[in-house]
């Protein structure tokens, strides 16, 4: 399962990869519609507009630029203290001979596309309410071109993490199947860098008494894009654990079930520390714990045995709420969709655990450098290239905007026009 | 203060490479490893308390510009 040599694919698995990537736009859709859920009813359809948004221009640019730094058949190396770092990709460019590469290239460069659309969206909900439309195309583009690839390189093909195996006898080299490091961890961090720079919506943080309670509008889009994500990740982890992992067919359905235990156990975990809490579930935090647990599950589903599984996933689901609130009411960062804890805190969780229970000497620490350099470059770059995007582009749109709402402001209607909801829309 | 905490964590992630590069042996690599990554957690703390060192108002910028503080 962990060979560091790919191995050939057989039609058989070409066929079945090829099948669950055609599945697993479902986990962002169900995103998409969870952050949309969790922002205003003023700001739904930029909210969902913007979605589409980021993932187009993340895929456009991955394709002109990003996955020429991403490839991993020619890469870029050099030596230090005897060992080779591998740290960037050197394909063609503009995809050229892509139809003449081999079929298992072929459905990792389409898993890559996915994964650059899944990161780009999931600061989109960070900065709901307030993040304009083009400053997130451009942050985008940003992670399309640069960011995602090198991580991707890194990790999947062949970098420098990958060898960590070869190189140093640690492990397998860093393990991450269903993208818990280059998807989730990596939009997690854009989220807390979007949210350092754009600031907390207005009135969020008053100078006096706690902050104020801003739920979503429609718990509905939230719960049931919670469902629709689980059909995506089911075919995510597969998918990644067949071509990162080299696993047999016949090893899905534990990596399925996995993936659902530890889904359940954060859902079970988040509802009763919500229910204690509070008195009463509460329906955001549970969609989602539920979400923590899948994307726990995307780093260590295809490692793990089921009972293992479970116990990530309880841990996921009891960390998400209380990160909210640290987050919220001691840290004051205003996060609405919740994407710092869900993405970034349960996939190092996931990522760290992987560590834990691969039955592989070494792999723990691979694991600990893999989070490292998320933590101590990723976070430090994104910021540092969101930042200069701010200053040409900036993200925050002005109060007014903020005061009508994103859809009346950027789009010019909104997403229930027949609706009068809001006291100072009537007034227009 | 966020910008110190930002510089700070790269230095982990030094700290790590160079445990990884320096020390065969298992336990002080993972010791330096572990250190390394202390030192990012420390950075991100500092970057954090920035962060909430700010008042809420001067937390964002528009056009490069901060926003004017309420009376």
């Amino acid at each position: 399962m962990t060979s560091p040599v790919p191995l050939q694919f057989s039609e058989t698995s070409f066929a079945l990869t090829l099948g669950l990537l055609l599945l697993a736009p479902l986990a962002i859709a169900g995103v998409a519609l969870i952050n949309t859920g969790l922002g205003r009813s003023r700001s739904a359809a930029q909210s969902l507009l913007g979605s589409l948004v980021m993932m187009a221009v993340a895929v456009i640019a991955f394709a002109l630029v990003g996955a020429t730094f991403a490839d991993g058949a020619a890469s870029h190396v050099f030596q230090l203290s005897a060992k080779p770092w591998n740290w960037a990709g050197a394909g063609p460019l503009l995809l050229s001979g892509l139809d003449a590469s081999p079929a298992r290239a072929q459905l990792a460069l389409l898993f890559e596309f996915l994964a650059v659309a899944f990161a780009a969206l999931i600061p989109w909900g960070s900065g709901a309410d307030r993040w304009r439309l083009t400053a997130g195309a451009v942050s985008a583009a940003v992670l399309g071109v640069f960011v995602f690839p090198l991580l991707a390189h890194w990790i999947w093909g062949g970098g420098w993490l990958a060898q960590l195996g070869v190189n140093f006898s640690l492990g397998a080299g860093f393990l991450d199947a269903g993208g818990a490091a280059t998807v989730h961890v990596l939009g997690g961090l854009s989220a807390l860098a979007v949210v350092w720079i754009a600031g907390s919506r207005k009135g969020k943080f008053p100078k006096e008494g706690l902050s104020t309670a801003m739920p979503g509008h429609n718990a509905v889009y939230v719960l049931f894009g919670c469902l629709l994500a689980l059909v995506g990740w089911l075919a995510w982890n597969m998918a990644g654990s067949l071509l990162w992992l080299n696993a047999a067919p016949s090893a899905l359905a534990v990596v399925a079930i996995n993936t659902l235990l530890s889904a359940a156990a954060a859902l079970a975990a988040t509802f009763s520390v919500t229910r204690f809490r509070f008195g009463k579930p509460d329906a955001s935090l549970c969609a989602n714990g539920w979400l923590a647990g899948l994307v726990a599950s995307s780093a260590c589903a295809a490692l793990v045995t089921p009972v293992e599984s479970l116990f990530v996933g309880l841990v996921a689901g009891v960390i998400t709420p209380l990160m909210v609130e640290l987050l919220e009411l001691a840290l004051s960062i205003d996060d609405p969709s919740g994407a710092i804890t869900v993405h970034a805190t349960a996939g190092l969780w996931g990522l760290l655990a992987a560590g834990f229970f691969a039955p592989l000497p070494g792999q723990l620490l691979a694991q600990i450098i893999g989070v490292a350099t998320l933590l101590g470059l990723v976070l430090p770059l994104v910021y540092l290239l969101f930042w200069l995007v701010n200053r040409v582009v900036p993200f925050r749109v002005d109060p007014d905007g903020e005061r009508i709402g994103m859809d009346l402001h950027e789009l010019g209607g909104g997403a229930y026009p027949e609706f009068v909801i809001h006291r100072d829309e009537s007034y227009r | 203060m966020k910008y110190a905490g930002l510089l700070v964590m790269p230095a982990g992630l030094l700290l790590c490479i160079a445990a990884i590069v320096l020390f065969p042996a298992p336990a002080p690599r993972a010791a330096f490893v572990l250190c390394g990554l202390a030192v990012e957690a420390m950075g991100l703390v500092v970057a954090v308390r920035g962060h909430m060192g700010l008042r809420p108002q001067e937390q964002s910028f528009v056009h490069g510009v901060k926003e004017e503080k309420r009376p």
